[in-house]
């Protein structure tokens, strides 16, 4: 159920899961996420909890030091199997855009 | 100038749109929300301000749980990174605000909100409104019963009864909305996100109904008991009062056990268990206690004697019997009795207005008795007269252990003797007893004296329990 449930992600399931290749808390993933994506993706609080909540739930992350009220988390090896299963998915869509419509669009 | 104001909470969980926008208004007007309850918000005074307020869910968290869950706390945590001070909780509906104009929204994806906003409501919500709508479909059954074959006695011949369904009913439409409203706003709003909206405000449809509720509820209580005030029946006023005080009480005080124990840190399960051993001993003792004391004392009882009385042979006799009998057991029989108890009661609801009369006389110096008892009601449509009888006049069949002992019914007879449209005597299986339903129109009567009466006794019967109407008609 889980698989079926993050089959796809979204920019930030995305962006999230590839924030905790490294180890890091909450607010670091929302810093992180920000600067990496310069600012386009921005991550709630709300958001990220829940997110955070459903991934440990399903096996994707897991809770790797808990510091007072600051949790820091680490993707597992399911969730970099999830995380290359949408890098795939994401270049069969931008192979798919280059053979319809070709590079030259683009520019 | 008071610095505390109270509001009554309308809000349903999902209306997170609804419950930023009015505390933004309130502040704005130097109200900021301090404490969010199930049942009522406070606010306090406060400088006017533009404030941002926003709503997110905890599907965790529990008003058993002692002091915020970890979960919340990591929340709470996130939160404050963004700039998001907590303001309070209600349920699973965590309440926050910000003065940064520029603050990361707490939800920034709409898919989400809704799936987490649909665990909440799944988790909590929508159990508690299935489980209300079943148990006003349980309370009001017989109420319901009759509106689906249309019986109109059925609905209309108690005040208690009739008072009871109509509230059952309004219950058991509005939970049917608000579950309705529900689902209805969950499909637009994922066909929204699904085209790249946001989830879509709710409206204000469920606020008026439970307000529409409400004022039902209040004008319905007092239209019940001005009734039965009006018709005497203050010990029935004084058990609603009492009962619905117990019921208050109840909810208080299981209130007061979860917030007591949460203060204490109990722990989640503990809560609950106390909680629940504290609301069922409660129960039993008070709503328990309240039942036993109107079978078993005189506390609620309308039956009290009118007048004076006085004790010969073991029973209770009247000084001075009440003369307002449409009908005496003297003016029946032509004797005189020198013993008699006279006892009338208002039955039927404000519809169809039910009268029963019973006397009971000593013949002789005793020991033994004779009797004479009958009810009136007044029909004001033939409608009203058509249900009444057929209730009336269905097979009764009295059981035993699911054995029949026998069948009450009711079987014709010529109703010229009686001076009535019509008449039929009750009968246990072929056995005839000494019990009539006469019919005029507008009016029934259920007669029972002690004896099959003569000719001029059911003349006589006729001509005090017949309406007026009918007795100008036929002379």
């Amino acid at each position: 159920m889980a698989r079926e449930k993050f089959q796809t992600l979204t920019e930030p399931m995305f962006y999230i899961l590839l924030t905790l290749r490294e180890e890091c808390c909450g607010t670091d993933i929302m810093t992180r996420v920000s600067a990496l994506t310069r600012g386009r993706v921005d991550l709630g609080p709300g958001t990220l909890y829940n997110l955070l909540d459903s991934f440990q739930q399903a096996g994707i992350i897991r809770e790797t030091a808990v510091e007072g009220r600051k949790r820091s988390y680490l993707i597992t090896d399911k969730g970099r199997e999830t995380l290359r299963a949408e890098y795939r998915r994401l270049l069969a869509l931008t192979e798919d855009y280059k053979t319809c419509v070709g590079e030259e669009d683009l520019k | 100038m008071k610095n505390v104001a109270y509001r009554w909470n309308t809000f349903q969980l999902y209306d997170y749109r609804g419950v930023e926008e009015h505390l933004s208004a309130m502040a704005a007007q130097g109200w900021r929300l301090e404490k969010a309850g199930v049942t009522f918000w406070k606010y306090r005074r406060a400088e006017p301000a533009s404030l941002r307020y926003a709503v997110t869910y905890n599907a965790g968290a529990s008003r058993f749980e002692p002091g915020p869950t970890e979960g919340e706390q990591s929340l709470e945590e996130l939160c404050a990174a963004a700039g998001w001070e907590k303001v309070s909780d209600c349920s699973k509906m965590q309440i926050y605000s910000t003065e940064d104009p520029a603050a990361v929204p707490l939800e920034t994806d709409e898919a989400l909100r809704l799936e987490n906003i649909h665990r909440c409501m799944r988790k909590s919500f929508l159990p508690g409104n299935i489980a209300v709508l079943l148990l006003m479909l349980f309370i009001g059954r017989d109420f319901f019963l009759a509106l689906v074959t249309w019986d109109l006695y059925g609905m209309l011949k108690n005040n208690a009864l009739l008072t009871a369904g109509v509230l059952c009913l309004a219950e058991a439409a509005l939970q049917l909305c608000l579950l309705a409203g529900y689902f209805l706003w969950r499909r637009r709003s994922r066909r929204s996100v699904e085209e790249g909206g946001t989830c879509l405000p709710v409206g204000c449809g469920s606020r008026w109904a439970s307000l529409g509720m409400w004022v039902l509820l209040v004008l319905l209580v007092a239209v019940f008991l001005l009734s039965e005030l009006d018709r005497g029946h203050r010990g029935a006023v004084l058990y609603f009062a009492v009962y619905m005080a117990f019921f208050t009480l109840i909810n208080i005080l299981m209130r007061g056990t979860t917030a007591l124990l949460r203060k204490k840190g109990a722990s989640k399960t503990s809560n609950i268990a106390w909680t629940l051993a504290v609301d069922v001993v409660l129960c039993f003792t008070l709503i328990g206690g309240l039942i036993w004391s109107r079978y078993e004392t005189d506390w609620f009882s309308d039956e009290r004697p009118t007048g004076e009385t006085y004790e010969y042979r073991d029973q209770n006799w009247d000084v001075s019997p009440r003369q307002d009998f449409p009908l005496t057991l003297a003016e029946l029989t032509g004797e005189e009795y020198g013993h008699v108890r006279r006892e009338a009661e208002d039955l039927g609801s404000v519809f169809i207005p039910q009268r029963a009369y019973r006397e009971t006389a000593l013949l002789g110096d005793g020991p033994k008795v004779c009797g004479l008892g009958y009810t009136l009601w007044d029909l004001s449509s033939p409608a009203l007269q058509e249900s009444l009888l057929e209730d009336l006049l269905e097979d009764d069949p009295i059981k035993f252990r699911s054995m029949t002992l026998f069948t009450l019914r009711y079987v014709p007879e010529d109703p010229v003797p009686w001076g009535a449209e019509a008449a039929y005597r009750r009968y246990y299986d072929e056995d005839p007893g000494d019990s009539w339903l006469l019919v005029w129109p507008g009016r029934a009567a259920s007669v029972s004296p002690d004896a099959e009466p003569s000719d001029a006794q059911k003349a006589l019967i006729s001509a005090r329990l017949a309406p007026e109407d009918w007795k100008e008609e036929t002379t």
